[in-house]
């Protein structure tokens, strides 16, 4: 799994144009995690792939005007799970391999899973 | 002063003289405003033709071309030629009106999301919500299709937005671009110069990014140094003088056999401002393998897109090929006399007289009679289809020639609203569309606008009475199998001519092509040449579509006797 952070402008479309760079080259996005942030006028959007062509899109990437910065990130990414189980609603955040460890004792219960980080 | 005003004055301040466009609903405003504004507005008959106009005015030009529509069939007309202009990296700024931003979202009359349907063919594209950013939008979008790589970009200005006031403030700031000039990048150049000087047998493999930077003088001149012969790609066609000695011509799928067999059977390509389209390549995971490639792009995401594990610069032609000049120049450059000689011999057995005589007229005939008759600073454009490919086959782009041709999209009657628009840029040089019937009935109502804004270009029409290249495929992959392919005798192209106040004449005799030639340029209306040409004679040489350059297919007249598969000195790249 390859995560890539990216700081953007928010403006209309910019996620649009974010997914269709990789819709075009035909590599699914797995989870996608994206808000404002610390700049006025910016957002950022993680972007998290298993697909092996998704480690080579940064010039592709960083091609949309409205990309500002874009890297891949791996050691800190962080997995967030917001799951709803016959006990209620869970949140679930940490490192990915933990999470992912309670999730799977969490059997049949509805969940979305993003991954994020900085 | 409204939206509109400052729409129009934005072009102005921007160096435009010329704009391309067909109004209506809500664009009203800024038509009102380019009424009074001193900008010649050239009508065009269908939006399509706007953007191809503006392209081909942009691609003599080397400077952004302008074309304006309307909201929503207006806009969707537009794409194909938007689209166009994005795969062949030519500058457009295209506008589009909508509808008013209280209805947006509305399924309102005219509406379509032109903002979302540009998005993946423009570099960027703007819908501008509220009249105050006018101003930093207009500047931006010009100075985004210039920057870097040249690209069309697109404004989506609603009406209400055009007839709003805007601040004197926000006319007055000053624009600061948003985003920093694109990085060079010649990390690599030592490696670069390395593989060169070592090179035993190199090429030089050109593309359109050359002829956007206007680098052919410099490219020749690298060629001279490191003593490579040069091939092109369709797009790079006319970037280098084609009759320099070096100049091989052509490589691709109809290219000429010296450059697709000298570009594969070299140890090293120099690829300035290419993409290796499937095109010019074949077979992809057959193309440079036992090739080291030096790829140089001003697009970094170009480099290693297509071809994998080659030596990257990333700049502009003309810069990198001084930058590699620079750096060859102060070492003691090898002589590779056996490679110079080799290619000079291969040149030899590829250098056919086509001046072929047949009955009907063979289509090599009328390049060959083009060649001669055309002055050294003739326009050509080209339809796309057979008509293409023989002129990138035969036709000599020497001089101050140049080119034009819808190279990545293969857009059928890109040609003849594109000599319009290069018309309308260089209204002193002789402009001619070579076009296939197919194609110019695509577009053949703009010869309206030719005729009444005085624009006086050429077509000559090779007309087989078929989609000739869908005819040939038929012919050579599907057994014969002719489906939906025969264009029949209509129309009358000469009559038609005639409909729209044009002089033409139908040529069906070897003999009368030169008069006609003669005519078109002197002609006091644009001009169109019905030749009629033998639809049974295949473009060929031809390399089948999915196939490598070693599965070519020669043509009987072809004189090449095939060159022999040096094994290169280079190792296989992974």
């Amino acid at each position: 799994m390859q995560v890539l952070s990216l700081l953007v402008h928010d403006d209309w479309g910019v996620m649009q144009r974010i997914a269709g760079v990789f819709t075009r080259k035909r590599i699914s996005i797995d989870t996608i995690f994206a808000g404002p942030c610390e700049k006025p006028g910016c957002a950022r959007v993680i972007l998290a792939s298993a697909d092996p062509r998704f480690a080579k899109m940064l010039e592709h990437v960083r091609r949309v005007h409205d990309v500002i910065e874009a890297d891949y990130i791996e050691n800190n990414a962080e997995e967030f799970v917001l799951l709803r189980s016959a006990s209620g609603r869970k949140p679930l955040s940490g490192k990915p391999e933990e999470v992912d460890a309670q999730l799977g004792k969490e059997d049949g219960a509805a969940y979305v899973r993003a991954y994020g980080a900085l | 002063m409204r939206g509109a005003r400052v729409a129009v004055d934005m072009l102005k301040e921007q160096r435009v003289e010329v704009v391309f466009g067909h109004p209506g609903g809500a664009v009203l405003p800024l038509y009102d405003e380019l009424y009074s504004s001193g900008l010649r507005h050239i009508l065009t008959r269908h939006e399509q033709n706007a953007a191809h106009m503006a392209d081909g005015y942009a691609r003599v030009l080397k400077r952004p071309g302008v074309c304006i529509a309307t909201s929503g069939p207006g806009a969707t007309n537009l794409i194909t030629g938007i689209a166009t202009a994005y795969m062949d990296s030519s500058p457009i700024v295209a506008i589009t009106g909508q509808v008013a931003t209280s209805v947006m979202g509305n399924d309102a009359f005219q509406e379509v999301d032109a903002f979302g349907l540009f998005m993946p063919i423009v570099k960027h594209n703007w819908r501008i919500e509220s009249a105050e950013e006018v101003p930093r939008v207009f500047r931006e979008a010009f100075h985004v299709c210039t920057n870097g790589r040249y690209a069309p970009v697109h404004i989506d200005l609603p009406v209400d937005v055009q007839n709003a006031e805007v601040p004197e403030a926000a006319v007055k700031r000053a624009h600061v671009p948003r985003r920093k000039a694109p990085k060079k990048d010649l990390n690599r150049l030592l490696d670069a110069i390395r593989f060169i000087e070592n090179a035993e047998a190199p090429v030089i493999m050109v593309g359109g990014g050359a002829r956007w930077s206007q680098a052919g003088a410099d490219i020749l001149r690298l060629a001279e140094m490191i003593q490579a012969p040069v091939v092109t790609t369709l797009m790079g066609k006319g970037s280098v003088a084609e009759d320099h000695p070096l100049v091989l011509g052509p490589v691709g799928m109809h290219g000429k056999m010296v450059a697709t067999y000298v570009l594969n059977n070299c140890d090293t390509i120099v690829a300035l401002g290419t993409r290796f389209s499937d095109r010019s390549t074949g077979k992809l995971s057959e193309f440079g393998k036992q090739q080291r490639i030096v790829h140089v792009d001003i697009d970094s995401s170009e480099v290693g897109k297509n071809v994998p594990n080659v030596v990257g610069l990333v700049g502009d032609v003309y810069t990198v090929t001084h930058a590699l000049i620079a750096g060859l120049e102060r070492r003691a450059l090898r002589k590779h006399n056996e490679w110079v000689e080799r290619v000079r011999g291969l040149k030899r057995e590829c250098a056919c007289d086509f001046n072929f005589v047949g009955q009907p007229i063979l289509p090599q005939k009328i390049i060959w009679e083009l060649n001669r008759r055309l002055p050294d600073d003739a326009i050509i454009t080209t339809e796309v289809g057979r008509n293409q490919m023989w002129a990138e086959h035969f036709l000599e782009v020497r001089g101050k020639r140049m080119y034009l041709t819808s190279g990545g999209l293969g857009t059928m009657g890109f040609g003849f609203p594109a000599a319009i628009g290069a018309k309308v840029a260089a209204p002193d040089r002789f402009v001619i569309d070579i076009a296939g019937d197919g194609s110019l009935q695509m577009t053949m109502k703009e010869l309206a606008t030719a005729r009444e804004n005085g624009i006086n270009v050429a077509v000559i029409v090779m007309n087989d009475g078929a989609l000739g290249m869908v005819l040939q495929w038929q012919r050579m992959f599907y057994g014969k199998r002719y489906s939906a392919v025969h264009l029949g005798k209509l129309p009358d192209f000469v009559k038609i001519a005639e409909a729209y106040g044009c002089e033409a004449v139908r040529v069906e005799r070897n003999s009368e092509l030169p008069d006609a030639i003669e005519q078109a340029q002197t002609a006091d209306t644009p001009f169109l040449i019905d030749v009629v040409v033998d639809a049974d004679e295949d473009m060929l040489p031809i390399m089948p579509p999915g196939k490598s350059a070693k599965e070519v297919v020669l043509g009987p007249r072809c004189i090449w006797k095939g060159g022999e598969t040096v094994a290169s000195p280079v190792p296989a790249r992974p």
